[in-house]
């Protein structure tokens, strides 16, 4: 009987765990171009040890998007972002959202989102790498800050 | 000038300071407080950091200019300024003209009021230039400056349509330069401390003032003046950064400055 316990008790436990893993969190990550060209949609632009990011333009003019990492080097006093190294394991239990294919309601949504949860993004000549086919091979992935704006 | 009328009722009160002493004389029981402006704040926008911008803002004299429009008793129009939600989820802010009766009305949306000082300043600058427009398209008592105006805006009518796009565009060929002369005044005053460390970041020979009229042209991309600026490529050494890119880096770093208002 003390057995049948101890099993029902582990086999619950097992469950409760599984649960909680398929609610947990998932990771998100942005995969962004370099791209500095002001005349298309993404303008991605750094300045060393302060802060790398872009500002993504829509359709619509007035409709934009900024993704941006503050290092904690940068001293900023509100921004002390982290930089995280992932693995691909990792990267395949998390969300991998592509910049050039999110509509202004996504980065919207990802905004609030940030708000709770922390942001990450990984540039996109790293992470079409070859060495995405090594063993063992992490990304660097950058925690941002992101906003999106409509009309003023 | 406004006066606030502060225990008699009267039909048609007094709108200047010698007009309410006349009256004080006449045996008239009044206190003579000068209000320069009737721009009204809604219990939402009080005591935030909007309110402190906006207080800030009332000390620059490109801000009073643009408000006085809206001051003393007796003018047409109030303003309301409200935090709340706008029509478009995704606007920082709305300006509302409700009709000739009720006061124009600016709402800053709650949930994008987590922004730098400067751009909220900013914000609340554009709201204005709004409220602006529409008052001196809709007064019935226009100045001879503002029939030019309004002929002027009638252009705009014609070119355009939707009132956003007129307003947007006349904002664009005739506003850019004030708003941004506004919020190079107002910056240093919403945090010195702040102010100076954006400096040494990201402006260490000083910040010019093509940043701050940079950040006025935020909200007016889609201009036609806007569009012709996209066409203007970099030719050092004279035009070492195209107008373009330079507006969207300085964009991008506005938003790195802190939110404080002290």
């Amino acid at each position: 009987m003390k057995y049948i316990l101890i099993i029902i008790i582990y086999v619950f436990l097992g469950y409760q765990s599984q649960e909680n893993t398929e609610n947990a969190i998932k990771r998100i990550f942005i995969i962004l171009p370099k791209n500095s060209d002001s005349s298309s949609k993404i303008f991605y632009s750094d300045k060393k040890d302060i802060s790398y990011g872009a500002l993504i333009y829509f359709k619509e003019p007035v409709y934009k998007a900024i993704i941006k990492h503050t290092p904690r080097r940068a001293n900023h006093p509100e921004y002390k972002h982290e930089e995280i190294d992932i693995t691909n394991k990792e990267l395949m239990e998390s969300t991998i959202l592509f910049a050039e294919k999110l509509t202004f309601m996504e980065w919207s949504e990802l905004e609030q989102i940030g708000l709770k949860q922390k942001i990450y993004m990984i540039f996109e000549e790293d992470y079409l790498s070859k060495n995405r086919f090594v063993l063992d091979h992490k990304f660097k992935a950058l925690e941002v800050r992101v906003t999106a704006d409509g009309p003023i | 000038m406004g006066i606030e009328e502060k225990s008699r009722k009267v039909n048609s009160g007094p709108t200047t300071i010698e007009d309410c002493e006349f009256l004080q004389m006449m045996g008239y029981d009044l206190e003579c407080v000068i209000d320069l402006f009737e721009i009204k704040k809604d219990s939402t926008f009080i005591g935030t950091t909007a309110d402190c911008i906006y207080e800030k803002l009332k000390s620059i004299d490109g801000f009073k200019d643009l408000a006085s429009g809206f001051e003393g008793l007796g003018t047409e129009f109030d303003v309301v300024l409200k935090i709340g939600a706008t029509q478009n989820a995704s606007a920082n802010g709305q300006a509302w003209w409700r009709g000739s009766n009720q006061p124009i009305e600016i709402t800053f949306n709650k949930i994008k009021m987590n922004r730098s000082a400067l751009e909220v300043a900013r914000t609340i600058v554009h709201e204005m230039v709004h409220a602006e427009l529409y008052r001196a398209i809709n007064t019935t008592n226009p100045t001879e400056k503002e029939l030019d105006f309004r002929e002027t805006f009638n252009t705009y009518v014609m070119m355009y349509r939707g009132s956003a796009d007129q307003q947007h565009n006349l904002m664009a060929d005739e506003w850019a330069t004030k708003m941004g002369e506004i919020l190079k005044d107002v910056h240093q005053m919403l945090d010195p401390e702040g102010y100076n460390l954006f400096k040494t970041t990201y402006y260490s020979n000083g910040i010019p003032e093509s940043f701050y009229e940079s950040v006025a042209w935020d909200g007016l991309q889609g201009t036609i003046s806007y569009n012709l600026m996209q066409l203007v490529e970099a030719n050092p050494p004279t035009l070492p950064v195209a107008p373009i890119d330079r507006i969207t880096q300085d964009i991008s770093n506005a938003q790195s400055g802190l939110k404080e208002c002290k």
